[in-house]
Order: structure tokens, then sequence, then C-alpha cells
């Protein structure tokens, strides 16, 4: 009998470290898809020595990830969908709490989360769902750009804001608020962003996207000849006006141009 | 013997009865936001900008409350047949001059999910003249024949995560006689349709439409209580497939159209009418400048009748018809 008891005391133990490791294991990301180069540093141990990734290597909280200049990474779980873009360097703590030093990323769910996007001066927390992009900024901030979704973003001095496909806030400071926020051309964001077409894979969330470049659309009213460029200090971003003889010049004043249409650039395939 | 004759007191007896045929050749339909912001796609492409991981953000101006827009356009085109009608009449040709003011509300955008919802209020208020005096025609002067129009409607689209776009609402439209100032027509028009646009190539985008409704109508009914002609013989259900191709280049626009409708009536003189309804245009717009749009086009509707009226005479002899138009015209839209 104590045998017998011995046995089942070892057979319980077995079962919860297996399942917590399993849950563990769950809440972790895994590098699913790399192109270019990628490293990976492990911070626990001495020295700063970086190692090539490995497909499907789990990215540990231990872990700091770097992209190098065509260097992309992809996460794919059943609930959320991360993608690296190049230059980029950061930490995923869990797979609800990313850390982004410099560069870029995409984040995507089709249910409700709970993420918090941390950078090197700010940090926010994300509760619902949706398809967004993160980028870091010069001034320890992130840009927060909604493709689509629903839900609310908090920071610790700005209180809280709903999310609007498109609209694009400011994150900055330590206590964390919120600058300006921006409504941005998403048709054009979808056509020239790496982060969505430097992928093999489409991201789940196209159609929403679809959806929100559709709102766009009808509530266009116009368009400014101008592109939004880095936030160098909290009280200055760069934006870059753009004409049909000038080229790129920096923001003197803005023109807006008539409305074009939803179909046409939506179903394009560049 | 014609039908038609050429006594002075049978032409005089045309202008009146030439309404019934006028109105019932017309085309009367909600309008499709869909595919009116397929349509407005072409004149300039987006711009274009270095790929980059995030991608180019370009600043918008967005306005998501009540919304509007108001329109003028007039055009001009040659008709062959302008009036519909059957017979030695559809040798009739007129030089057609049609003015519109038209304006156009949003009411809001409401997200459901997976659609947004989008009703819209609008209306129109448009002048028919027939412009050209032809001795050798049948009828010289056709504008014994100039007309008003005025619509309303309202419209609930909904657009779906799909690609597909559902509307459903209801129009009313009266014609009034310009030289009498007197209500020829009018009528209620509710109906759903459904639109959806895809992509065929790099510049090209095709558009499935579809539709159906009530023309729920009252027309003067010029023989009154002796004949089996009654003020609602117009009254018809209408089934209407559409494909579309909206080609762009440069900044022009080319759209070349075929719709296919089947319209079933029910009442008085037209128990057991039966219609197939074909429509080919081709329009090409150019925008001259930013709200201002210069369109060439070309259409033409063939009708078959099906089904006899009280006396067995078939239909096909009284309501089949070929007409064809080509024209050009200005447009000037504002939004607010």
């Amino acid at each position: 009998m104590p045998v017998f008891k011995l046995r089942l005391r070892f057979l319980n133990i077995f079962a919860v470290t297996f399942v917590a490791a399993f849950f563990l294991s769950a809440e972790l990301p895994k590098a699913s898809y790399i192109q270019g180069r990628v490293d990976v540093v492990d911070l626990s141990k001495d020295g700063f020595k970086p190692n090539t990734i490995d497909i499907n290597q789990t990215l540990s909280k231990d872990l700091l990830v770097a992209t190098g200049v065509k260097g992309r990474l992809e996460s794919v779980s059943d609930r959320n969908y991360w993608r690296l873009g190049s230059d980029t360097m950061g930490i995923w703590y869990s797979n609800t709490s990313f850390w982004l030093q410099s560069g870029s990323i995409l984040f995507c769910s089709q249910t409700k989360q709970e993420i918090q996007f941390s950078s090197l001066e700010c940090n926010a927390t994300f509760k619902g769902r949706g398809t967004i992009i993160i980028e870091a900024t010069g001034n320890g901030g992130f840009k927060f750009i909604p493709l689509e979704g629903k839900g609310i973003l908090t920071t610790a001095k700005g209180g809280s804001k709903e999310i609007l496909g498109g609209r694009m806030l400011l994150v900055l400071g330590k206590p964390t608020y919120f600058g300006d926020a921006y409504d941005i051309d998403l048709m054009l964001l979808l056509r020239s962003s790496r982060l969505i077409n430097a992928f093999p894979s489409t991201i789940p969330t196209f159609k929403k996207i679809g959806l929100a470049i559709y709102v766009q659309e009808i509530n266009l009213k116009g368009k400014y000849d101008a592109l939004i460029g880095d936030a160098t200090t909290n009280e200055n971003l760069q934006i870059w006006k753009f004409g049909k003889n000038t080229g790129v010049e920096p923001q003197n004043n803005h023109r807006s141009e008539s409305k074009k249409g939803f179909f046409k650039g939506f179903f394009s395939k560049d | 013997m014609n039908k038609y004759l050429l006594s002075p007191l049978v032409l005089v007896s045309f202008a009146s009865g030439q309404v019934n045929e006028r109105v019932d050749s017309t085309i009367r339909a909600l309008p499709s936001p869909t595919l009116e912001a397929a349509s407005d796609t072409t004149s300039a492409g987006s711009t274009d900008a270095v790929a980059s991981d995030t991608g180019a953000q370009r600043p918008l101006k967005l306005d998501s409350g009540i919304s509007g827009q108001f329109g003028y356009d007039s055009r001009y085109s040659y008709k062959e047949n302008p009036l519909g009608a059957p017979g030695v009449l559809d040798q009739q040709s007129d030089g057609v001059w049609e003015n519109r003011f038209h304006g156009r509300a949003k009411l809001g955008v409401y997200d459901m999910d997976s659609s947004i919802v989008t009703p819209f209020l609008g209306g129109s208020w448009a002048m028919t003249d027939y412009t050209y005096k032809n001795a050798d025609d049948l009828i010289p002067d056709l504008s014994a024949l100039n007309h008003n129009t005025t619509t309303a409607y309202l419209l609930f689209l909904l657009q779906h995560e799909s690609g597909w776009a559902f509307r459903g609402g209801v129009m009313y439209s009266n014609d009034r006689s310009t030289e009498n100032d007197t209500e020829e027509y009018m009528e209620f028009y509710p109906s759903i349709g459904a639109t959806k646009a895809y992509a065929l190539s790099e510049q090209a985008l095709g558009v499935i439409d579809a539709s159906i409704g009530v023309h729920l109508g009252n027309i003067e009914d010029v023989d009154g209580p002796l004949s089996d002609h009654t003020d609602d013989e117009l009254d018809h259900a209408d089934l209407t497939a559409s494909y579309s191709i909206i080609y762009s280049f440069d900044k022009f626009t080319v759209r070349p159209s075929y719709s296919l409708s089947y319209r079933k009536y029910e009442n008085g003189f037209n128990s057991d009418r039966r219609d197939l309804l074909h429509h080919l245009s081709v329009h090409l717009d150019y925008p001259i400048a930013e709200s201002f749009e210069l369109s060439v086009f070309s259409d033409y509707s063939k009708r078959k009748s099906s089904g006899s009226d009280s006396q067995g005479d078939p239909y096909s002899s009284i309501y089949d018809f070929k007409k064809f138009s080509v024209g050009a015209g200005l447009g000037l839209v504002a939004s607010f």
C-alpha cells in the first residue's frame, strides 16, 4: 500500500507539473515564421551574446529579440497574432505583454484580450480586440495605430480612450499620457505597410480592416498632402508636406485633396 | 392599317397617350451608393508612398456625423424613340436636354460589428425638355411632353465585411407636365438590393447588382371608366440584375453596364403582362476639376412584352420597343 500511495503522489505531482508547464508554455509566443536575420539575446545569462533565433523557439521574458535590416518575425498562437518589423528590438514578457525598444510591431486578436504595450518611457494597456500597429518613437513613446478593432487604451496619466480604426494615438511621457490623435489614411497604410504585406500569410482580420476603410471612405472630407513622421520629442511631431511639384518638404501648410474611392484602392493588388 | 393614323385629330391625342408610354418606359430605381462609390474611385489614384514596416501615415479630414452633398448636372442627348413607343413611333427622334439638381444627406454611420449601416435621405428635381422640331417626324414637336420629375428617397445601406452591400428603402417619384402644370404620374417604390464589387485587374472593378421592388403608382386615366385602362395599370413588380465594369486609365473612367429586368404587371389593362427589359449602356467620365466632371454616354434599351389584353391582342404589339441615345453632360457636386 505505501508503494501504491507513493506512486499516486508521484503521478499527481507529474500531472500538476505537466499541466502547469503546458499552460505556461501556451502563454509564451513562439517564432512561427522568420525572414532575414533575427537574433535573440538571453538576458538571464552573463554577457550580451546574440544568437540566431530558431523556428518554433519560445520567446521567453529573458529573450531580447532583435530583427535586422530585412529581418522579420511572426508568432501565431491560438489567440494572438504578432509580427515584428525590421530593425526592431523588443521583449515578450508574456503573450499579453510586449516591450518595444525600437521599430514596429503588429498585434492582432479576434477575441477580447488585455494586452500591455510598453516602450522606453511609456506604458499602456489595451482591453479589447483588433489589429494594431505599434511604432516606437524617438521620444521614448509609441504610436498606437488601430487598423480595426474595438476596445479601450488606458494610460496612467491620460485615462482611457476608445480606439477607432484608422485613428492613431500618440502615447507619451512618464507617467504616460496621450498626445494628439490623427485620423490616417488606412488604405494608404495598408498598401504601404510591410507588417501587412511582407509576410506570406494573411492576417485573419483583413475583412474587418476593409470595413474600417469603408467607414473612413464614407466619412471622408479630404486628405492632407502630408505624411506623419517621428515624434522626436513630446512636443514635436514631424509632419512632411508633399506636393505635385515639390516632392517631400517639411510642413508649411495643408491642402486637402478630393475624395477618392473605397473599392478601387481596397481591391487593387499592389 | 396602322393604329397610328396621321390625321390632325389623332396627332393631338398622341401627346396624352404617349405620356403613358413615356412613363412606362422610364427606368426608376433607388440609387445604389455602393455603385456610385465604386465609380468615384477612378478619377485619381491613391498617392503612392514608399513602403515601410508601419506604412505611410497620411492624415485625413473626417466627419462621422450627419453630412451631405448637393449637385447639379446638365446633359444633352440625341435620342431615338425617346418615348419608348412601339410601331411607327419608334422612328421618332429628338434632342433631349435634361437638367437635374440632386442632394443627399448621410444620417450617421452605425457599427454593427460585422457590418456598417448608413441611412441616407435624398432627392432630386429634374427638368426634361424635348428640343428638336422636325416636320418630317410623326410628331413634329414633342415639347408638349416636357416634364419635371421630382424624387425623394429614404435608403438604408448595409455594408457587410464580406464585401456585399445590401440596401433597402423607398422612393417617391413624381412627373409633372411643364406645359400644363399637371401631375402626369406618381409612384412609391419600395425595394431591396445587393451589390458586390470585386477587382478584375489593377485598373478594373466588376460590380454585380441585383434588386427587387414594387412600383405602386398612379397615372392619369385618359380614357375614363369606359375602358380597361385604370390609374394603377402601370403598377408592377420588378426583378433586376446588372453587371458593370468600371475601368480607369489616366483620369478617365469607362463604365460599360448591362442590366436585365423582369417586370410583372397585374392591374387593369395590363393584367397578365410580363416584360423583359434589356438595358446596355456605356459611360465615359473625366474629372475636369475637383468637383466638376464631364461625361459622355450612350445607352440602348429593348423591351419584350408577353401576355395579351382582354381583347386577346398580344401586349408585344403595344409595348415592345427599342430605343437608343447618345449624349454628353457636365456634373457638379459639392459636399458639406
